[in-house]
């Protein structure tokens, strides 16, 4: 959408940057291109430009591995290095003991979080990679059975307790910029279509029903922009507050869920065609859902909070929020 | 030690700061404040209440800060009202009651009015002595509110008004309608309108109150036969009123969704007394949608403080905000039905009865939720009919 005087003016030229990248290059390459290592070389200080990337990246729909570096961005430790390559994050998914890793090619060395052991490096990732039977939609993330794999601790729990908190805010709202770009393009391509197709002599945008179908989900991408765009201005200052990501990560997947069945709605049955545009980055927002978190559960975590506590979170202040807009 | 007076106003300013001062004086003040901040049913004391909030504020410069110099304020922005009507509501407010206008009309009279007009009107609007209706719907003109026919015709130095206005908020309480009348003829549509503010003591003014579904009486029709009007209250030039209505329905649909939202999370953390386990989903839900709300706010509100024109993206926070006020609702009725549907025996369950009809009508008012998404369609998506 083209909201680019409502967005934060840096943080738009970034995430445009990057978009023209994508639309050339995918994988390490699209990351060397852009400098995206550089963006967290000195100690992961404004990661702006790489929530930027990661927007644009759902937005092309392009694989590479960004997520997996950022969620380790800053950890500046030797230990995590392998061939003097930095590993991907596997991100938790559900309540399992599986992991997804973004972007994984054979060669990438994988590092997950083990409750009690610490941050583990899973020794040969492609042995314990689940294999579908049939060919899916979107291999952006590789599922890796932790059960079946052999591991070596990297950085020991009593090590790892005080870099949990980083690493999870930090996957929470990279897969949340993700999920954005996703929404921004199904919301796009729907809104294009329904311009473009004729029914009863007319374009499809025509109709009021349409036009309310597409206007509640722009205003729900609407709302998504603006707590995400909070957070991630928060992040140039200092670490992202947890309960903020995780905040943003729960409307993201909301948000995803809605807009990818307006546009299911408005395009018709052609949407529910295997080759059809939308069916790749909506199978890709519904397992970036499942990451770290799914909007279920954290909206279920943020209610328990709210009633234990008996407090409703503000999650910014107004200062904060009005700051960087 | 932290000040007590409002301070640095300027827009570089440490607005934390300022919310620290507030916070401060707010303690120290409690004796004062306290009393005025509390619930009441009753709908008269709570209006009594306001402006005596209103002036308190101002005798000490926190209602004054935000406002600009020349209708009596000390400068600043929108932020620092903002801040202080979240401190206020922190400290347990139920809400400003009529003076929830002076978010959505003050500022459009600064804007429009004859600087004249603004030193007159202003001042007591902020310092809580007089307020302030706004007149645009009638019986046949709602959503095609181009359609009004409330009638002002040019004599001499005046406008002689004919008319009615209806569902015309706190106008029983109120001293002033700001008015949008037509000036030309009925097929020039939006382009034959004016704003104007009429004094609702004028000869010819009549106030009927409505008793709504809820109890209360805070809409009115206003009908005014041969009211004379002074050309000077004019607010805009002739045949512009529609954009003056426009700026005035951004506030209403926009940035007062700062201040809904505070009284939204007022009601909830009350509510989650009574909720048990098996709430906790859709509580969340709710929270989520607070913090929609809550952000979505807070980015218009830097807009307007950095002097942008609030145009349609007003549409989305009135989306948000009236859905999450009956999201809200739904929940404490799903809890706690009874408190909502039966008799009530407390001052506070007679409030939390008329609160959860009110948020029935809410996707009503100020431009029903179907124009605001045909305004999202149209204006932001860019969707055409035909
Ligand atoms: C609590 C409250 C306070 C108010 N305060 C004020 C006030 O202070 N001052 C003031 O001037 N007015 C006020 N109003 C009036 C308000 O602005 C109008 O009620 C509103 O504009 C709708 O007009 P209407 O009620 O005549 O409904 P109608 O316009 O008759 O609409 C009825 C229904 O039809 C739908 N509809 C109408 N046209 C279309 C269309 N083209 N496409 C799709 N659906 C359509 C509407 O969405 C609505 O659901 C208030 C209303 C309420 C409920």
């Amino acid at each position: 959408m083209a909201d680019g005087d409502l967005r934060p003016a840096d943080y738009v030229g970034f995430r445009d940057a990057a978009a023209a990248i994508l639309g050339r290059h995918s994988g390490a390459g699209a990351l060397d291109a852009f400098g995206f290592t550089d963006v967290y070389a000195d100690g992961a200080e404004d990661l702006r430009p790489a929530y930027a990337f990661l927007e644009a990246q759902g937005s092309c729909c392009v694989s590479t591995p960004a997520l997996g570096l950022l969620a380790l961005a800053g950890l500046d430790d030797d230990r995590l290095a392998t061939d003097g390559r930095s590993p991907l994050f596997g991100a938790p998914v559900g309540r399992s003991s599986l992991v997804a890793v973004p972007g994984m090619t054979p060669d990438d060395g994988v590092l997950v979080d083990r409750r009690g052991s610490g941050l583990v490096a899973v020794e040969d990732p492609s042995a314990v990679r689940r294999t579908p039977p049939a060919p899916v939609a979107d291999d952006y993330l590789t599922v890796l059975d932790l059960d079946r794999a052999e591991c070596r601790v990297v950085v020991p729990e009593g090590e790892a307790e005080a870099l949990r908190e980083g690493i999870v805010a930090r996957t929470r709202l990279g897969a949340a910029a993700e999920l954005l770009g996703l929404t921004d393009r199904l919301l796009r391509d729907a809104a294009g279509y329904a311009g473009q197709r004729a029914q009863f002599g007319r374009t499809l945008s025509s109709f009021q029903a349409m036009q309310h179908l597409l206007a509640w989900a722009a205003t729900e991408r609407h709302q998504l922009t603006c707590l995400f765009d909070i957070a991630v201005a928060g992040s140039a200052a200092g670490p992202v507050d947890p309960e903020l990501a995780r905040a943003v990560k729960a409307m993201a997947g909301r948000v995803f869920h809605a807009v990818a069945q307006t546009a299911i709605q408005v395009t018709g049955a052609i949407s529910f065609t295997w080759e059809h545009s939308l069916n790749r980055p909506h199978q890709r927002g519904m397992a970036l859902d499942q990451l770290a978190g799914s909007s279920a559960d954290l909206v279920a975590a943020i209610g328990r909070q709210a009633r234990t506590e008996g407090v409703v979170p503000e999650l910014f202040a107004l200062a904060a929020g009005a700051a960087d807009t | 030690m932290v000040a007590r007076v409002p301070g640095d106003l300027s827009r570089d300013a440490d607005l934390a700061g300022f919310a620290a001062r507030f916070r401060v004086w707010l303690a120290e003040s409690t004796a004062d404040v306290a009393p005025l901040l509390a619930e009441h049913s009753d709908y008269d004391v709570r209006v009594q209440n306001a402006r005596a909030l209103r002036r308190l504020l101002c005798e000490h410069g926190w209602g004054l800060a935000g406002w600009p110099e020349e209708a009596g304020g000390l400068g600043g922005s929108i932020l620092h009202r903002s801040v202080v009507t979240e401190e206020l509501f922190r400290a347990g407010w139920s809400g400003p009651t009529v003076f929830e206008h002076l978010e959505i009309i003050a500022p459009t009279l600064v804007e429009f009015a004859a600087p004249e007009f603004v030193q007159a009107v202003v001042p007591a609007f902020l310092d809580g002595s007089r307020s302030w209706s706004q007149g645009f719907s009638e019986p046949e003109a709602g959503s095609d509110l181009a359609s009004l026919r409330t009638r002002a015709v040019r004599d001499g130095d005046d406008f002689v008004v004919n008319g009615a206005k209806i569902w015309t908020t706190w106008s029983k309480w109120a001293h002033w309608c700001l008015a949008l009348v037509r000036t030309g003829s009925a097929e020039e549509r939006h382009r034959g309108l004016s704003m104007i503010a009429i004094d609702l003591a004028s000869p010819g003014v009549e106030v009927r109150t409505i008793r709504q579904a809820n109890g209360t009486d805070e809409l009115a029709q206003v009908h005014f036969t041969d009211v004379r009007v002074p050309a000077a209250q004019l607010v805009g030039e002739v045949g512009r009123g529609w954009n003056v209505a426009l700026y005035l329905l951004a506030r209403e649909r926009g940035t007062l969704s700062w201040l809904r939202h505070c009284a939204f999370r007022h009601w909830l953390t009350t509510g989650t007394e009574v909720m048990g386990e098996d709430s906790d989903r859709e509580l969340g839900s709710v929270v989520l949608q607070l913090a929609g709300v809550r952000a979505a706010a807070a980015r218009l509100l830097s807009r307007a403080a950095d002097g942008a024109q609030l145009g349609p993206e007003a549409a989305f926070n009135k989306l948000l905000m009236t859905r999450t006020e009956q999201s809200l609702f739904n929940l404490l009725r799903e809890v706690d039905g009874g408190r909502i549907a039966l008799p009530a025996d407390s001052p506070e369950d007679v409030l939390q009865q008329q609160e959860y009809l009110f948020s029935r009508i809410v996707t009503i008012y100020g431009g029903s939720q179907q124009m605001q998404l045909t305004t999202v369609a149209r204006h932001v998506l860019g969707l055409r009919d035909g």
